[in-house]
């Protein structure tokens, strides 16, 4: 049964990679949007460190690389959203309830195939670029099964919040709006240019608190600083929130589903 | 697979649209109205028949066959598919139902539908020895050879909807609905699915169920025919019956400036439509009855393009839509 269940899931998300691999052509684009990106961020950084060593704890080189995280992150996450919320609007998410499968759960490993093979592409560009211009990080190998779990959590917590504005679609008639506000969120209060460790401190006390900095700014400042302290400290917060978002979640689903079988399309 | 329908109702709640200052009462206190899309169906299906439903855009027929697969909960009566109650074992119904639903491809745009077909194949939890067998056996039937292994955007319509079909066949569903399934479909690929869907029930004794705007699907695959008109029920026939109303009557169409509505009208002809000086008439399949109609006809009116057809099942519909009894003239 379980085995069953993970072969279900593991065809999906296969499916998934070789379809991203159809669109070669629009990943390349993708990055070459990530190298213009990081190349500017590179000028603007060295120009403001100047002679500055550090700042609040970051050299220039932990900066960079903690921004070619944020922004692999950013733009591999599972890009879900728009399909949810039109399939609810259209009514067409009707047709996937007679299919034996969790149709948010179908979704997800939908998206993650194609976020992985983003998520590499993107890291190694990013790398490389990165690499040339400003040089390596120190970087022990035995860190990368816990920094590609904490990035694997919060693609998945993104992917909660995600598929929880989608579903509003069930009660309003556009969420677009909503997408925008939580992209906004995402790049201040989840870090995405400037490390939430730069900000004063209220503002950082608001950012630690809420979840959005688990998505960007935990896995970057893990890779750029790694201790197992932080780790297991952002991986329970992690945990926490994806557990209160999957039950939300589950809950507008439910709800959805009911007025979408009990009103049609 | 069989189904009992008893007293089937759906009704939908609508929010009145309103204009302009009535839109702010709206939003503070919604008033709804209610659309009754089916009104009390009864209906039995047998394992292993194959059955059309009918109807008019409208009439009510997807959202029984939505019902009757569990994606719409009714708003009342009964309806038990294999013994469950589609809206509540939803799930456990889907291993054993397959769909195909014209408007929703369930194809993988860019991979090739070979590539779809493993996958279902693991969605329905089918093992690999059973899904060669049955994939060899729906390659067969449908000729997918050719071209399942491009992508599915590169594919023609009936071959996309052929694979559609396999699709859903492919955990070899006890009973299979299709919604349109030949819609916009050339001759030959028409052809090729009616086979296809006879042959399956054939061997599998696969229930079918099945709507169609072309009457020739129905003819060509259903023994039985369902005609939903304004969400009731209006007729439950074996198709024989409809096509014994085929064989009884011909259809003379003709051209001619006279009134021709005073026609003495002789027992067994009918004015079907006149429009725009053409005048349409059902009248019994009998040579010499025939004959002297049109000798009649000559001699009366001054008449032009004068010709004799079958009625197809499509005009015998619409004189069943537009409530001429049947019955009484079979």
């Amino acid at each position: 049964m379980i085995i069953k269940t993970i072969d279900k899931y593991s065809m999906v998300m296969g499916v998934s990679i070789k379809n991203t691999l159809v669109y070669s052509k629009e990943i390349l684009y993708r990055t070459s949007f990530m190298i213009l990106l990081l190349f500017i961020f590179i000028q603007l950084w060295t120009s403001a460190y100047g002679d500055e060593a550090s700042i609040a704890g970051y050299t220039l080189s932990q900066t960079i690389w903690y921004l070619v995280v944020t922004e692999t992150i950013l733009l591999s996450k599972i890009a879900m959203g728009n399909q949810i919320s039109g399939e609810v609007i259209s009514g067409s998410l009707a047709y996937t309830l007679g299919k034996p499968y969790h149709y948010m759960v179908y979704n997800f490993f939908s998206g993650l195939g194609d976020s992985f093979i983003r998520l590499f592409i993107n890291f190694i560009v990013g790398s490389v670029l990165v690499f040339i211009i400003i040089g390596p990080i120190s970087f022990k190998v035995s860190t990368i099964v816990p920094i590609m779990l904490v990035v694997l959590l919060a693609l998945i917590l993104d992917y909660l919040i995600i598929g929880m504005i989608a579903l509003m679609a069930f009660f309003m008639e556009d969420v677009s709006s909503l997408f925008f506000i939580y992209s906004k969120m995402l790049f201040i209060l989840g870090g995405l240019l400037i490390p939430i460790d730069f900000f004063p401190g209220w503002l950082q006390n608001i950012a630690t608190t809420l979840p959005f900095n688990l998505i960007l700014f935990a896995p970057a400042s893990l890779f750029v600083n790694f201790s197992i302290s932080a780790f297991l400290n952002i991986l329970y917060q992690q945990l926490f929130w994806i557990l209160i978002f999957s039950l939300i979640l589950e809950t507008i689903y439910r709800i959805g589903q009911k007025k979408l079988t009990s009103n049609g399309g | 697979m069989n189904i009992i329908v008893r007293d089937l109702k759906k009704h939908y709640k609508v929010k009145k649209r309103e204009v302009g200052l009535k839109k702010i009462k709206q939003l503070l206190k919604p008033e709804y109205s209610t659309i009754d899309a089916v009104k009390g169906i009864d209906l039995q299906i047998n394992e292993g028949e194959m059955v059309g439903f009918i109807g008019p855009n409208g009439a009510g027929k997807s959202t029984t066959i939505k019902m009757l697969t569990g994606i719409l909960a009714p708003s009342s009566g009964d309806i038990f598919v294999g013994g469950l109650n589609p809206a509540k074992d939803r799930k456990k119904l889907s291993y054993n139902i397959g769909t195909v639903f014209g408007q929703k491809s369930q194809l993988w745009f860019h991979l090739p539908p070979i590539d779809t077909f493993k996958l279902f194949s693991k969605i329905y939890e089918v093992d690999n020895f059973e899904f060669k067998k049955q994939l060899s056996l729906l390659v067969d039937i449908l000729q997918l050879e050719p071209f399942m292994h491009k992508p599915a955007r590169q594919l023609s319509l009936g071959q996309r909807m052929k694979c559609e079909i396999a699709a859903s066949l492919l955990h070899n569903p006890k009973l299979i609905f299709l919604d349109e399934p030949t819609i916009g479909l050339d001759v030959v690929a028409k052809r090729q699915i009616r086979t296809a869907l006879t042959e399956m029930n054939k061997r599998e004794n696969t229930t079918v169920i099945l709507t169609s705007h072309d009457a020739g699907d129905i003819e060509a695959i259903c023994e039985r025919v369902v005609i939903i008109n304004e969400g009731s029920l209006i007729l439950d026939n074996p198709i024989k019956s409809l096509s014994g109303y085929l064989q009884n009557n011909k259809l003379l169409k003709f051209k001619t400036a006279h009134d021709i509505s005073k026609l003495k009208m002789t027992a067994g002809i009918e004015i079907v439509s006149i429009e725009n000086e053409t005048v349409n008439l059902k009248v019994p399949d009998n040579n010499d009855f025939l004959s002297k109609i049109i000798v009649n006809l000559i001699n009366d009116y001054e008449i032009e393009d004068i010709s004799i057809t079958e009625p197809s099942l499509e005009e015998v519909i619409h004189s069943i839509y537009t409530e001429k009894s049947l019955r009484g003239s079979v």
